[in-house]
């Protein structure tokens, strides 16, 4: 089960994807994680680590200050900026870094 | 008739002009695909955002937020304009000047203060001496970054929320094409939520079914209304540059070619006069030859 995804920053689109697995964001409460299915939703999203999942294989990212979008069966996501990160650790470290 | 002298001399100098038009032409070609970028990428997310406060909106109250609030007696406006730093970008700043002389000459005497902000130098030499500046923010018209525009927001919400102003407005140039920008006047404080960032296809609102907020649509409003008041100066700001590098562009391939035109005119007249000089020499040896 996937979903298309759409991640948009001001500097323009960094991220489209016609069917994600699974996604994990830094939301307001926490991390939280969305799949295939869920009810229309806005959340804010905080500066933070984030994890797409694609084909069974994990993709991280920092992810800034901004929305996520649950419009069944579309999910976008408008943020601040959105930087590669080669796992949760460096990511962390990253958004560590910016939020400072 | 100018001497062979004088049209080399101005050939020259018009040479030399046509040099730095065609230089500043191609400067600003590539300056202007870079602010084309970023404003179209800005416009996909404007798209986006759009959409979004749609679909809210029907959740929204207007005293939910500070910064939603309609006042009842508008007595103090701010203008916020947005023009270049440099000149020689044809009428580019000129345009939007008119365009505020216009805006306060048919607003003389409604008894509403109005007082002027800006970005970019050339608004404000023009405006210094004749109207009630209020501020001015430097070096933020040229590359814009979000940096800057949370920088000005803040000024322009907090004269807001204090109430120095009931109302602020964005006064700026919407970039069409390089050949085209369109003044435009924009509210950006209190903050409407059908909101006016450029958009033609917007989706019809779906009835509103439950969304689920999180945290709770207040909270959230509180989260999203200040990014998007930052949002929309950034993407004014956008506009701006892209509209500045447009409109020099297209000015300076205007003054390269109306330089090449010159140079071609003056050619053909110095040939003529040094053609012209022949002739009187010749005429004077003959006349001197037959008189012997």
């Amino acid at each position: 089960m996937s979903y298309p995804i759409r991640i948009l920053t001001p500097e323009g689109p960094v991220f489209e994807h016609g069917a994600v697995d699974a996604l994990q964001v830094t939301a307001y409460k926490g991390s939280m994680g969305i799949l295939t299915g869920h009810a229309p939703m806005i959340s804010a999203l905080l500066t933070g680590p984030a994890k797409i999942t694609v084909d069974g294989k994990d993709h991280w990212y920092v992810f800034g200050e901004g929305t996520l979008e649950v419009r069944p069966p579309d999910v976008v996501l408008l943020i601040d900026f959105a930087e590669k990160a080669a796992s949760y650790e460096e990511a962390k470290k990253i958004a560590a870094g910016d939020s400072e | 008739m100018p001497s062979i002298k004088e049209y080399n001399t101005k050939i020259n100098s018009l040479k030399n002009t046509s040099k730095i038009t065609k230089t500043m032409k191609m400067v600003s070609a590539s300056k202007l695909r870079k602010a084309q970028d970023a404003q179209r990428g800005a416009k996909d997310f404007a798209h986006e955002v759009n959409q979004q406060i749609r679909r809210i909106a029907e959740n929204v109250d207007s005293s939910m937020h500070p910064l939603l609030e309609q006042r009842e007696e508008i007595k103090s406006v701010l203008v916020v304009m947005f023009t270049s730093d440099k000149g020689l970008c044809g009428g580019f700043n000129n345009n939007l000047i008119r365009f505020a002389e216009r805006f306060f000459a048919e607003r003389e005497g409604d008894g509403i203060e109005y007082q002027l902000a800006f970005c970019g130098r050339r608004g404000f030499t023009h405006f210094q001496k004749r109207a009630t500046v209020y501020r001015r923010f430097d070096l933020v018209s040229a590359s814009p970054t979000t940096h800057d525009a949370s920088r000005v927001t803040k000024q322009l919400e907090k004269v807001f929320l204090d109430g120095t102003f009931d109302r602020v407005l964005l006064m700026c140039n919407e970039f069409v094409s390089p050949l085209a920008q369109i003044p435009r006047l924009h509210q950006l404080l209190p903050l409407e939520t059908a909101t006016d960032l450029p958009d033609m296809e917007l989706e019809a609102p779906q009835a509103t079914e439950d969304i689920i907020a999180e945290p709770g649509m207040k909270d959230l409003l509180g989260f999203l209304v200040p990014r998007l008041v930052t949002f929309k100066v950034f993407y004014a700001l956008l506009e701006n540059a892209a509209g500045e590098h447009g409109a020099r562009m297209t000015a300076m391939d205007n003054a390269t070619t109306n330089a090449k035109n010159l140079i071609e005119e003056n050619t053909l007249l110095r040939n003529r006069a040094r053609q012209a000089a022949i002739t009187t020499e010749l005429i004077e040896i003959i006349s001197g030859a037959e008189a012997l």
